[in-house]
């Protein structure tokens, strides 16, 4: 039964990492740039809701307000990177990283001078503190069903809209888009400012569930990577398969195996390169 | 309709066009032909934007093209149907078509029509289709952007015989449209071109109307190698 618990504890993990690392996927498939600001990103999220609204509970309406407002916070983050990354669109993924990773601790030192330090987590709003069947939390139920929903929608923005054809087509052949006479820089903005929006709402979402602290936003970094990786990159199929699998592995490790776990991840990243070198959706180049 | 002169370009430090020059009256097909190596598809991809011009002019119409970024240009009514086809893998026929309409006389129906076998495939995805099937999908991507100009690099290659008949029957019905076609094909060449151009060495060195280029063997002998 606690296994059962735990089990459904990593759905609710990976479903908070697909929504984080599925816009570090795209971002990267359409831009070819390494986000290492993304847990950055996540943080940011996390700290405006603690910030707004502290640690007491909220009635639902308010933490769904707090949630717009991290997302709003991450479409202007998201258009300061994508202003920043621009200069470098033909150097190498080293030039990205440096700058993107000196963006991300600019961005969380910010977070910890204007809050503190110290451990905060954000409280499950009113409604959704309780438990369901007995002891389970229903606040990991709710993050359950928002990933999903945004799995869902994401999956059919990109799979069955014009604009979603258009993504996947800017990942294909950039050029050739650009030779049909599509804007293709303005498909890039877009994927990055949603990506980033997604990320900062990651972070709202994960407040009751992940401590908010200092070093919150390597740790996810770390964890969307593995899944972005483990998935096949540029794919969201992987990403979310990626997700819920790193989720569980995760989750099962630091019940079962503690003093493992962290070994774990890595090991089932590496097991899954030698099975797919291109990871588990990724395409072979 | 479209004036190339004095153009020249290239990549990094190797320059493959010199001062190449033609004309392309309106309405016409075009065959530029030459050996390999010679700078053909470096002239369309020029042309396309897609290698930046050095110097020199394109205009086409009152527009002068030399310059502009390849989206741009396809904004002025050039389209490319790309050697090796480049078609968007992930995306079905059906969307890459969708994606490609712009306003104009070409519509989707209008591109099954003038490829039957691309709307039996239309909700595959362009790495499942053939080679012959992925050449259909360039050309109606094309096509669809109502193109002033289209630029066609070696439609042919690698496609079996019976499906380069078929290409050159829907490319021929193109009357009116003014085309650029590089083709190491010979047969598909003259059999969709009014007029012919052969390049050497990044420049055009002759230039001659279908039918005269068919009783100069000797031109075909001197620019191509070949004896027919």
């Amino acid at each position: 039964m606690s296994l059962l618990v735990t089990a459904f504890d990593g759905i609710a993990f990976g479903c908070l990492l697909f929504v984080l690392a599925v816009g570090l996927t795209m971002i990267f498939g359409l831009l070819d740039v390494l986000n290492l600001a993304h847990g950055a990103l996540y943080m940011a999220g996390g700290y405006l809701a603690f910030l707004v609204i502290g640690e007491v509970p909220t009635s639902l309406a308010v933490f769904i307000g707090v949630a717009l407002l991290a997302v709003v916070a991450g479409l202007v983050l998201g258009g300061g990177l994508s202003v920043a990354i621009r200069p470098l669109t033909r150097r190498g993924h080293l030039d990205q990283a440096l700058l993107t990773m000196g963006l991300a601790i600019l961005l969380s030192e910010f977070l910890l001078q204007v809050a503190d330090r110290g451990f905060h987590s954000l409280a499950a709003p009113r409604g959704l503190d309780g438990s369901i069947a007995g002891s389970y939390p229903a606040y990991r139920v709710a993050v359950i069903v928002a990933g999903l929903a945004i799995a869902g929608a994401t999956f059919w923005i990109f799979e069955r809209t014009r604009a979603g054809a258009l993504v996947r087509a800017a990942v294909d052949d950039p050029e050739m888009l650009a030779a049909s006479g599509v804007n293709v820089r303005r498909i890039r903005l877009s994927v990055v400012l949603a990506g980033c929006a997604l990320a900062t709402l990651a972070g709202v979402l994960g407040g009751p569930l992940l401590n908010l602290r200092a070093g919150l936003d390597t740790e996810v970094l770390v964890l969307a990577l593995i899944v972005i990786v483990v998935g096949g990159l540029a794919s969201i199929r992987g990403a979310a398969l990626g997700a819920l699998l790193i989720g569980q592995v995760q989750t099962l490790g630091v019940a079962l195996v503690p003093e493992l776990a962290a070994y774990l991840l890595f090991a089932v990243m590496a097991a899954v390169l030698l099975w797919r070198p291109a990871g588990l959706f990724g395409r072979a180049t | 309709m479209l004036t190339v002169e004095a153009l020249t370009s290239g990549y990094g430090q190797g320059q493959v066009l010199h001062e190449a020059a033609m004309e392309l009256p309106p309405g016409k097909a075009v065959a530029v032909l030459g050996r390999n190596g010679v700078g053909k598809t470096t002239f369309v991809h020029t042309l396309m934007g897609l290698v930046k011009p050095w110097s020199g002019s394109i205009r086409l119409g009152d527009d002068e093209l030399a310059g502009l970024d390849t989206r741009q240009i396809a904004r002025h009514g050039v389209r490319i149907v790309p050697q090796g086809r480049r078609v968007y893998r992930s995306l079905t026929v059906e969307e890459t078509l969708a994606i490609s309409s712009g306003p104009g006389e070409w519509t989707i129906e209008r591109v099954y029509e003038l490829f039957p076998s691309l709307a039996a495939r239309r909700g595959h995805r362009g790495d499942q289709l053939s080679g012959g099937e992925q050449e259909m999908l360039a050309i109606g991507r094309a096509l669809l952007g109502n193109p002033r100009l289209l630029l066609l690099d070696e439609p042919s290659e690698g496609l079996a015989p019976l499906v380069v008949e078929e290409l050159g029957r829907a490319l021929s019905s193109l009357e009116g449209m003014s085309i650029i076609l590089v083709e190491q094909n010979l047969h598909l060449a003259v059999a969709v071109a009014d007029e012919v151009r052969c390049m050497v060495k990044g420049s055009f060195v002759y230039q001659a109307t279908t039918a005269e280029f068919r009783r100069d063997p000797a031109a075909a002998k001197e620019y191509l190698g070949v004896g027919s």
